[in-house]
Parts: structure tokens; C-alpha cells; sequence
């Protein structure tokens, strides 16, 4: 018999660093090996993810220290199935066991109601199961899928839709047509996942955990700003409204991952002497702030700062417009179709190029089509499942 | 730290893992070459996906389709001819459908499973975990706490979390399980 030496080898190492990592002794050596071991192979990678996941997880079971004094580990099988069932109201107050409708602490019938709760005993587990129960405000089409397990709970617009959101920790999201985005709250930081589309976030501040959005191999890093973030395959686009946020790669460790809490920038400790942020950076990292918009594609990054009227057009969308400024139509047209079913196509080639301008209701094609034949020289076809420009 | 890609897989491939093994099982009755296995689908799956313009559409179906591709593949090779392996190819055509569906858990029934996951540990690896991952007490103080060296519980650690992942992927089977943790308990602690 073969003894499986291989995986199981792996998987123990992995477990080393995964443990390592959060013992609170890592430092950039220590990074610098993982990296090494990660990638060394495939095999290495993935088992590390795997146990990464799992472990993230494992704070969810905080909730299960609920009411539990510090220092008592509790017996096994102690939990008692009214924890996990959910508790008619009629009943007598649930003891304590979180329960995503009693995040209060009643300490219930089992433990004596002047145990002092510990420091560290903010449960992660009932914050997941708040955000997962938070009432939505209004929203056109949302769909909110739990991923169960494993990377957070993700929202998603169809073509069209918008949708607001407030976060458990009173940031609010914004999505925009053809949105998806995941969120997971960590101990360590507040991280949202634009998978696709675009996302306006106003971010409530906590200096105890960063708000970085990933997008794409980028990251974008907030306190308590206002900024809006927007995917096209490879290409984001960053706007920024109030405060500064950080835009940096992915790739690298996260600064406020090594050392203690609180270290923002690249060079792992509190820097005093942020830039501001202007022009082309070729640094890993951009600081940008609010009136700045910038661009990025694969590994540059483009700034304007101050751009602020650019910043509200491009903005518009929240209100339910799109903003043209002498636009190229074949742009036009291509931001229109973001955010309607119906797709218009320019079959001239020759009126591509003809610029446009105006404020358009996102969800009103035809007015958009009607200014188009009336005061250009374009011909619109529209049969029941496309539009087609011609020349005149 | 993670790549996007790393997430996709960690939000679109693991969740499957429980069914993943339940078919690999059914392929091969070695226990101790499942979890091989599962490895070598999981670095298909990877290295294809990290290729690919885009993720594939139906995750799930491209996890079995691969596992499926590698199994016909070895034993097609004739790597594998112990009577371990299924040589009936047709066995490995499992439909999706066939293989029990996931369900989907509430967040209150994830935590019961945690809950269970967690009581099936050894008492040492219960403690450090309850320590650690639910009063949040650093290394050092769980240490103390406990009284025992950090290294030792570093290698508790590692052994709770490797179980607690096989519970929380709903995949461990009772030998794979078993051989596990009787492999581990021979450890000597870690520096």
C-alpha cells in the first residue's frame, strides 16, 4: 500500500504557515519563505488556500463563546441543539448561544448575568450572521447568494439594476448595472471583492480595520472615504469624491498585514508623510484623493488629480444618468449597453466617430436613440432584441 | 495575499470538495490514495484555470469532468492496475446528478458543524483551538494558559486546523480521518 506521503506532507506545511502566520511573530522573512514555499509548486498553493479558507472560518465559531465566561472552555456536546435551531418567540429568553436574531447579550439562563465579557470576544461569528441578515435598502433586482463556506456573501445587479447597501459596519455600497461583489468582513480587515461591474463605497471609519476593495490584481485601500470603483475586464477606474484611498497590487503581503495593527503604507509602519498623491507613480503603490480619478491597466496607473467635475460625471450613474462630453458615439453607445438588455450596435463605421454630448437617463434608450436620429446623421433600426445605427 | 485566482477557487472549486470525495472514493477504495487524488484534480483544476481566458462557466461540472479525465487517463497509462482501482470505465461517468446534492446550510447549521467539528478534536487540540480561534488569546497567552510551550502548541494548532478543514469540507472519511491523526500524533514539536 502506497503510504500518501505526498499530500499529507504538504498539508501538514501548510498548516505550519497558515498557524504561523497568525501567531503574531511574522515578520518579512517569514513572508519572504512562504512566498518561497508557495511557490514552489502548485500542490503548495493550493493546500495552503485550502487550510487559509478553513481557518477563516474558524472565527466563526467566536459565537460560540457567547456568554461562556473567560478562561471556561466548555465541555463537549455542551452547546445544546437551541443554538443552532431558531428559538420560537413564545419561549423563554435563548440562553446563550449567538443567534443571528439575539445578537444582544442577554446571558440567559446559563451562566450568571454579571459575567464581564472578555476584550477580545467580539464575535465574529454573530457579525457574519448580522451582515447576512441585514435589511437591504432600496434596491432594482437584487440577488444576494451566500457562498456558505467560504468567501463571504456576495450581491450581484442584473443589466440595469441598482442597488444600496448599508454594511454592517455602516459603510454603504452602491452597485451599479451588471455589479457583483463579495464581502467578507475579517478580524483584520473589511474586504469586498469587485468581481464585476461598478461600485460607489462610502466608507465608515474604523482604524482598527482596513476597507480594501480587490479588483482584478489591484487593491484598493480605504478610511473613511468616499470612492467608487469600476471594472472592464482589465481596466479599473477609480474615482474618488471625499478622503484618500491607496491603490496598489494585490500580489504583495498587505502592509497592514505585518507587524501590528495599524500599519498602512508599503514600508510597514505608520508614515506620517503621505504623498499627495499627483501625477504618473510608477511606485507599487498610489495615493489619491478626493477629485482624483484614475485609471489603471495592468501595472500602470494613471492619476488625475482635482479632476472633480470628471469625478461627478462620472459619478452621474448613481442618480440614474450617463454624462457625455463629447463623446465618441462608439463609447456612447458602448455605456449605454452597459445598462440595458437591448444592445445597440453601430453598423457604419463612418458615424463611430461622431461626437455627442448630454445627460441621458441610463434606463431611457429611446430618448437617447430619438436625439441621435434627429440631430445627427444616423438612421436607427430597432427591432425586438437589438438596436442598429446606421449612416445617413 | 491571495490572487483572485486563489479566491475563485477557494469560492468556486472547495465547496464541492465533500462530493469531489465521494466520487474518488467510489473510483478508488485505497484511502490513502484519495487524498493523492484529490490533490493531482485540484492541480488540474488550478493550472487549467490559471490558463484560461475566463473561469470556466459551471464549476462545479469542470471539477468532475476533470477528475473523470484524470482517472481515465491513469488508468488508460496503466499506471494504475491494483485491484484497489475501479477498472470499469463507465463507473467513472458519474453524472452530476447522480452524486447527492449539496445542501445548502444555513449560517446557523454551519455553526452546529463547526460546533461538531470542533468537539471531535482531541482534547489538546480542542483547547488550543478554543483558545486561540474563540477567546482570540495570542499564541503566548494561550501558551501560558495552558501551560505548555509555544512550539507545542503551534503543532496542536496545526493538527486542529487540518481536522477542523476536513469538517468544515464536509470530505474527511472515517480511515482517511483516522490515519490523519494517528499520523500525526507521532509529531515531535516543531521550532
Amino acid at each position: 500500500m502506497r503510504p500518501s506521503t505526498d499530500s499529507e506532507a504538504i498539508e501538514q506545511e501548510a498548516a505550519r504557515w497558515v498557524v504561523r502566520r497568525d501567531s503574531g511573530t511574522w515578520t518579512d522573512a517569514h513572508q519572504v519563505q512562504l512566498d518561497a514555499w508557495l511557490g514552489q509548486h502548485i500542490a503548495h498553493r493550493i493546500a495552503y488556500v485550502r487550510l487559509e479558507a478553513a481557518w477563516e472560518q474558524c472565527a466563526r465559531m467566536r459565537a460560540l463563546g457567547a456568554g461562556v465566561p473567560e478562561g471556561v472552555i466548555p465541555p463537549r456536546a455542551s452547546w445544546g441543539s437551541h443554538c443552532f435551531r431558531r428559538v420560537p418567540p413564545e419561549t423563554h429568553p435563548p440562553p446563550a448561544c449567538a443567534d443571528s436574531s439575539h445578537k444582544s447579550e442577554t446571558p440567559g439562563t446559563a451562566t450568571p448575568s454579571d459575567v464581564p465579557r472578555a476584550r477580545a470576544r467580539r464575535l465574529a461569528g454573530t457579525r457574519f450572521l448580522a451582515l447576512a441578515a441585514t435589511v437591504l435598502a432600496f434596491a432594482v433586482g437584487l440577488y444576494v447568494l451566500n457562498a456558505g463556506l467560504f468567501a463571504g456573501t456576495r450581491y450581484a445587479t442584473p443589466v440595469g439594476g441598482i442597488a444600496n447597501l448599508p454594511l454592517a459596519d455602516g459603510s454603504r455600497v452602491t452597485l451599479n448595472t451588471d455589479t457583483s461583489v463579495r464581502v467578507a468582513f475579517t478580524d483584520r480587515e473589511r474586504r469586498i471583492r469587485l468581481e464585476r461591474g461598478e461600485a460607489f463605497f462610502e466608507v465608515a471609519k474604523d482604524r482598527t480595520r482596513p476597507f480594501v476593495v480587490y479588483v482584478g490584481e489591484k487593491r484598493v485601500i480605504a478610511v473613511g472615504t468616499k470612492f467608487s470603483v469600476r471594472r472592464d475586464d482589465d481596466d479599473i477606474q477609480v474615482v474618488v469624491t471625499e478622503g484618500r484611498v491607496n491603490v496598489a497590487a494585490a500580489a504583495t503581503s498587505p502592509p497592514h498585514e505585518r507587524g501590528g495593527a495599524g500599519a498602512w503604507t508599503q514600508g510597514g509602519g505608520r508614515d506620517a508623510s503621505e504623498s499627495t498623491g499627483t501625477g504618473l507613480s510608477s511606485s507599487p503603490s498610489t495615493y489619491l484623493s478626493a477629485g482624483a480619478v484614475a485609471r489603471t491597466s495592468k501595472a500602470e496607473v494613471l492619476v488625475r488629480p482635482g479632476a472633480t467635475l470628471e469625478a461627478e460625471k462620472l459619478l452621474s450613474w448613481r442618480n440614474g444618468y450617463v454624462v457625455f462630453d463629447d463623446t465618441a458615439l462608439a463609447d456612447a453607445v458602448a455605456e449605454f449597453n452597459r445598462y440595458n438588455r437591448r444592445k445597440i450596435f453601430i453598423e457604419d463605421p463612418s458615424i463611430a466617430a461622431i461626437h455627442i454630448g448630454g445627460n441621458f437617463r441610463s434606463d431611457n434608450a429611446d430618448a437617447f436613440l430619438w436625439l441621435l436620429q434627429g440631430g445627427f446623421p444616423i438612421t436607427v433600426e430597432q427591432t425586438e432584441d437589438r438596436v442598429v445605427l446606421k449612416g445617413r | 495575499m491571495n490572487s483572485e485566482l486563489d479566491e475563485w477557487f477557494a469560492a468556486e472549486i472547495l465547496p464541492h470538495e465533500a462530493a469531489l470525495m465521494r466520487y474518488l472514493r467510489r473510483v478508488c477504495s485505497n484511502p490513502a490514495d484519495v487524498l493523492d487524488l484529490r490533490q493531482d484534480v485540484y492541480i488540474r483544476i488550478y493550472e487549467s484555470a490559471a490558463q484560461a481566458q475566463k473561469r470556466p462557466q459551471l464549476p462545479k461540472a469542470f471539477l468532475f469532468a476533470t477528475a473523470r479525465n484524470l482517472m481515465t487517463d491513469r488508468i488508460r497509462r496503466g499506471r494504475i492496475v491494483s485491484i484497489d482501482y475501479t477498472q470499469d470505465l463507465d463507473a467513472l461517468n458519474v453524472l452530476i446528478d447522480d452524486v447527492s446534492p449539496e445542501q445548502r446550510l444555513s449560517a446557523r447549521q454551519e455553526l452546529g458543524r463547526l460546533a461538531e467539528a470542533l468537539d471531535g478534536l482531541s482534547d489538546s487540540c480542542r483547547d488550543v483551538i478554543w483558545l486561540r480561534r474563540v477567546e482570540g488569546l495570542s499564541q503566548r497567552e494561550a501558551a501560558q494558559r495552558l501551560g505548555m510551550l509555544e512550539g507545542t502548541l503551534e503543532s496542536h494548532l496545526c493538527r486542529g486546523l487540518r481536522a477542523l478543514a476536513n469538517a468544515v469540507y464536509g470530505s474527511v472519511g472515517e480511515d482517511e480521518g483516522r490515519r490523519s491523526a494517528r499520523g500525526s500524533e507521532n509529531e515531535t514539536e516543531h521550532g
